[in-house]
């Protein structure tokens, strides 16, 4: 009887999670297509989560396409190699790696900062005094924040292309001596533009999913500065998990037409 | 004009109000006292559209807020200033731009005006014009109350002030010097922008500068509302609530620890 009810329990909070979320959304959503719109905070939230974010997703992605490159080299068949090696670098890091490597760290940097900022001005009244103030925090504080990251996040990607395309080139170049113009030549042969725009899409959608992770779990949060903390665990892990979980839904949508 | 009609707030099984009833009338400054936790920050809370009430009514010059739609209460809430408990000043923005807040709303304000408008607000809260450019948690306590307050008290792009003023214990962390500017500045709004008031204390001597009218908060209901000058009359058999609340006597009907 205590299982039964346990895991009924855990079901119905589950399913109010996930209301309480599609709500949230609809709001948010609805609240990015209402006047006013601060172009200015957008911008700030831009330097914030983009800008400041490159470091990040560059050194990731310099260090995934040269480890990558070795892998490629070692494990594959060393006649032709060249040609490989450059290939499948290229593709991995354009339509898989860079993508969800930049959404990851992304993710554990951005969903957690907007977190702990939200979830602080929920417990410290701020966003109480905002609407008091005839500013509806969702224009204030979330759709500057949802917008700034989706348009980000894939410009982040592109970044990540290239530093990871560069690390496997920097790899094949310096340690296994590959000829650097063949490399370059192999290396766009076999890129199609359907290789990086699948990719570029997908982060668009890691954007959007590292932004609401944030402000949702900030929003909700109560409980003092221990309710600020768990806000902040749970916007990284969930956005963690949901861009893994969109990442396989959008490719076998995105390759299986 | 504001009316509070049998108003109810439960906290799951936790019930905060249990059926309060006030009127204030528009150009009045009512007082609430009550001991802590007695549900004084969770009734302006309802006034304000902040905390949903489990049943009830609310009128604010006529019109129903509970339910209200999203525009009627944007309507209202630009028309009201609230001092929280804790301040709640934005930390991310600098003085100058928590004072004039409101103002900036309005994106032609310029920023030479907004400024104006925060050094004339901190001036009349007492505090230095230095502090413009400083950041929330370089101020104490007391100052970051009185910017609160400020804040609360400021006027929109076109210069009008909020008519309806709410004061969540502004005097609480002050010293006395400071108690008494703050009081003054208080009754300076009410008279001067026939604004109408809420404060919310603990000190018995704002409510007798302040208070047209004061009402006693206890265990989630008005147990006593009157004018001021009933104040003077109360005594031990009268009024042993309000006595001992007046008084602050450890000993009377009001029992301290629930
Ligand atoms: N968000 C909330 N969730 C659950 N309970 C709450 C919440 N807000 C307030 N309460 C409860 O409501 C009661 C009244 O709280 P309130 O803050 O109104 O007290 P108060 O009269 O303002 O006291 P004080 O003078 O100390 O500020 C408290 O028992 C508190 O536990
Ligand atoms: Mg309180």
């Amino acid at each position: 009887m205590f299982i039964i009810t346990s895991i009924g329990r855990a079901f119905l909070n589950f399913a109010a999670q996930i209301g309480r979320l599609f709500i949230f959304t609809m709001h948010a959503l609805y609240a990015c297509v209402r006047p006013p719109l601060y172009i200015g905070l957008i911008g700030k939230q831009i330097i914030h989560i983009g800008y400041y974010s490159l470091p990040v997703v560059a050194l990731t992605s310099f260090f995934t396409g040269g480890a990558l490159a070795i892998q490629i080299y070692y494990g594959g068949n060393q006649f032709n190699s060249e040609s490989i090696v450059a290939s499948i670098v290229a593709l991995g890091i354009t339509r898989e790696l860079g993508p969800v490597l930049a959404g990851l760290m992304v993710a554990g940097r951005v969903s957690a900062a907007i977190a702990a900022e939200l979830g602080t001005m929920r417990v410290t009244e701020q966003i109480d005094a905002l609407t008091t103030l005839s500013t509806d925090p969702m224009k204030y504080l979330v759709v500057p924040r949802l917008i700034a990251a989706t348009i980000s996040m894939p410009i982040l990607a592109f970044f990540a292309d290239i530093i990871g395309v560069m690390g496997g080139f920097v790899v094949a170049t310096q340690s296994f001596g590959f000829n650097a113009a063949l490399y370059i030549q192999r290396t766009t042969d076999f890129l199609d533009f359907d290789d990086i725009s699948s990719g570029l899409i997908k982060a668009t959608a890691f954007g959007f999913i590292i932004a609401l992770m944030g402000c949702y779990n900030g929003y909700q949060s109560a409980g003092g500065a221990q309710g600020v903390g768990r806000a902040t665990t749970n916007a990284v892990v969930s956005a963690s998990i949901l861009i893994l979980a969109t990442n396989y839904i959008m490719t076998s949508l995105l390759f299986s037409s | 004009m504001i009316i509070i009609k049998d108003l109810h707030k439960k906290f799951g099984t936790n019930a905060v109000l249990k059926g309060v009833s006030l009127d204030i009338q528009q150009g009045q400054s009512l007082v609430i006292i009550g001991g802590s936790g007695s549900g004084k920050s969770v009734l302006v809370k309802c006034i304000l559209g902040l905390e949903q009430p489990t049943s009830g009514s609310i009128t604010i010059d006529a019109h129903e807020m509970i339910g209200a739609s999203r525009t009627a209460r944007h309507k209202i809430n630009s028309r009201i200033g609230m001092l929280f408990q804790h301040s709640a000043l934005f930390d991310s923005l600098p003085i100058w731009q928590n004072v004039a807040f409101r103002a900036l709303q309005t994106p032609s304000l310029s920023i030479s005006d907004a400024r104006e408008i925060a050094a004339e607000h901190l001036i009349r809260v007492g505090l230095e014009t230095s502090l413009l450019d400083a950041f929330p948690n370089e101020l104490s306590g007391g100052s970051a109350k009185r910017v609160g307050l400020a804040r609360a008290i400021a006027p929109d792009a076109n210069g009008t002030p909020p008519d309806i003023l709410i004061f969540d214990e502004p005097t609480t962390g002050l010293d006395a010097l400071m108690t008494e500017i703050i009081n003054d500045l208080i009754c300076e709004c009410v008279e001067n922008l026939h604004a109408t008031t809420i404060t919310i204390t603990h000190d018995m001597r704002s409510v007798r500068t302040i208070a047209d009218k004061a009402a006693l908060l206890y265990r989630g209901g008005i147990i006593w509302q009157g004018e001021q000058n009933d104040l003077s009359d109360v005594t031990q058999d009268t009024n042993p609530y309000l006595y001992q609340f007046m008084n602050g006597l450890a000993t009377g009907p009001i029992e301290v620890v629930e």
